[in-house]
């Protein structure tokens, strides 16, 4: 069998476009692993292995008859359960779009079909992308654990293998929050820099797309393909679009990294404390200067975040949660819709104001200190294990240093830097310039050379390998 | 059940201001200084005048989830922010 853990995503292109590697053996093997993993883990909502199967093989003939579909030809790649697919249902992971096939692909889709990928399933969603307990996913790591959300099928299947790569989407975390603590790379790009057409709202003014891989370069490389303007987006924004690969070898030496008080707040636990601080003298080490900055406005960032997520959420629902269809929620998403609804505006519009002084404040922090990016924790704490999360109130708490780049609408992404003395991964955020993601790959790129937390994989993988 | 209640004390909004606000005066204290402990039956109340229908059984849970936003946007709603434009995605061009 294909050693999937070794196989990178450019590795597996570079293979299948050499005829070392054909596209239906890659599936069949992800295919085997999902077989293996998934009654532990639950990370997908449908498995498209017919269809996959079927794609794989075509665009076997087609590479054969030496037509190559595009830079991702035969490479299967899953998504989040909010995006539209129109070959397999699309639930948001709710009974009440059960079994709900959208009337087209969503734009990234189109984009990934058009370079030639091969759709392999639906990764679970928390419901909606809002309620965060109860998930029916587990942590890749440790099966009671917390997996992550709301892409927490997406994060938990890249970790152990069931995909290559993966959609996420990023309301408030939600790509690099499972990314951090299942131990992988997760990108939320910048607000307008990829499509939403076609993806179920969060927040409609937080929402982004982006990819969920096991190594920095492979992020960088499905960026490119997802990014651009999409007239059927009112938010999507026609900006240059850099190559994100042509300069990510480049290192760090030179790049100024804003190390601010509130990622390092007294809430945080002392182990993730202890690695992202480690993490970042290693960024120092390679060249990087380090630059203390403070950043006031942020202190109200996760009752600015959480109110404006569950306003817009709130708004969105309408359709769907009136009387009989309430119940058709889970309850603990019924909750938060029903006390999203009952904000009062003031309060909405209070938290817009803030997040329009934080994005001053972050522009100009950046421009006076010429910052390349802020570099802290993704999370405040490890993966916790799943009973933690029975009171919605304190996702929050634990969002809040992800949800500042959805508030300010800047780049970020979560690469893996460590792991608890339990086991656990840990995420390094870095947050960067609107629309300059090319530097953010550059330096966790440039860290994931220097570490080699990437070749740990957890034991589901090794039993796997082992037996 | 809370409903019928809470209708037998409250007939308008703007009782239940003056409940809100203990019934110092006519003029109420804002959204931002109300205590944050809604009742299941204040639920009940809200819901109507906003034209939601809440499950009976919710009223508790969203209740205290309520409650637990209006404690976590107290730091926001003591900001002095009336000078700041709000963020807001509008743009007025015309594209073709």
């Amino acid at each position: 069998m294909t050693d999937l853990h070794a196989l990178t995503l450019i590795d597996a292109a570079a293979a299948i476009r050499s005829g070392s590697l054909s596209s239906v053996d890659l599936v069949q093997a992800l295919l085997q692993t999902i077989d293996h993993t998934e009654p532990a883990v639950h990370a997908y909502a449908f498995v498209n292995a017919e269809q996959a199967l079927e794609h794989a093989a075509a665009a076997d003939r087609a590479l054969a008859a030496g037509n190559d579909a595009g830079p991702l030809h035969g490479l299967p790649i899953a998504a989040k359960d909010l995006i539209w697919t129109d070959e397999m249902p699309t639930t948001a992971g709710s009974a009440v779009l059960q079994d709900w096939i959208a009337p087209g692909d969503a734009t990234v889709v189109s984009r990934l079909r058009d370079s030639g990928a091969v759709i392999l399933g639906k990764t679970v969603s928390h419901e909606f992308g809002a309620s965060q307990n109860d998930p029916p996913t587990r942590n890749a790591w440790k099966a009671t654990h917390f997996p992550g959300g709301s892409s927490a099928g997406a994060g938990v299947a890249v970790a152990l293998g069931s995909a290559l790569a993966a959609l996420g989407s990023d309301s408030g975390g939600s790509t690099r929050k499972p990314s951090s603590l299942n131990g992988v790379v997760g990108v939320k790009p910048t607000y307008g820099r990829v499509s939403r057409h076609g993806v179920i709202y969060s927040g409609s003014s937080m929402d982004q797309v982006g990819p969920i891989t096991r190594r920095v370069a492979d992020a960088a490389f499905l960026l490119e393909i997802l990014s651009g303007f999409d007239p059927h987006d009112p938010s999507s924004i026609d900006a240059p679009l850099p190559s994100f690969l042509e300069h990510i070898g480049e290192g760090v030496d030179g790049l100024r990294l804003g190390v601010a008080d509130y990622f390092f707040d007294e809430g945080l636990d002392p182990e993730v404390r202890s690695v992202a601080e480690t993490a970042i003298a290693a960024l120092e080490q390679l060249g990087a200067e380090l630059v203390e900055v403070s950043l006031p406005a942020l202190s109200v960032a996760a009752p600015a975040g959480y109110t404006i997520l569950m306003v817009e959420q709130a708004a969105f629902h309408q359709q769907w949660i009136t009387h009989p269809r309430e119940r058709e929620y889970e309850p603990e998403t019924r909750w938060l819709l029903a006390a999203g609804s009952l904000i009062p505006a003031m309060h909405y519009q209070a938290a817009n104001r803030a997040r329009a002084l934080m994005k001053a404040e972050m522009a100009a922090t950046f421009g006076a200190l010429r910052i390349d990016a802020l570099v802290g924790p993704t999370l405040p704490s490890p993966a916790l294990a799943v009973e933690a999360f029975d009171n919605p109130t304190h996702v929050p708490d634990y969002v809040r240093y992800t949800v500042v780049a959805n508030l300010t609408g800047q780049p970020a992404i979560s690469v893996p830097c460590g792991f608890s003395d339990e086991g656990l991964p840990i995420g390094l955020q870095l947050i960067g310039k609107p629309f300059d993601e090319g530097t953010l790959f550059r330096i966790a790129a440039a860290y994931e050379s220097a570490s080699s937390w990437f070749e740990r994989r957890p034991p589901l993988v090794t039993a796997q390998a082992g037996g | 059940m809370f409903h019928a209640a809470w209708e037998a004390r409250v007939h308008s909004v703007e009782e239940l201001t003056h409940y809100r606000t203990g019934g110092h005066g006519p003029e109420p204290v804002g959204l931002c200084c109300m205590q944050s402990d809604f009742t299941p039956a204040e639920i009940a109340v809200m819901a109507t005048r906003a034209g939601l229908v809440i499950p009976e059984e919710d009223l508790a849970p969203v209740a205290k989830a309520l409650s637990a936003h209006f404690k976590r946007v107290e730091p926001l709603m003591a900001l002095e922010l009336s000078s700041v434009e709000p963020a807001v995605l509008f743009d007025p061009r015309w594209h073709d």
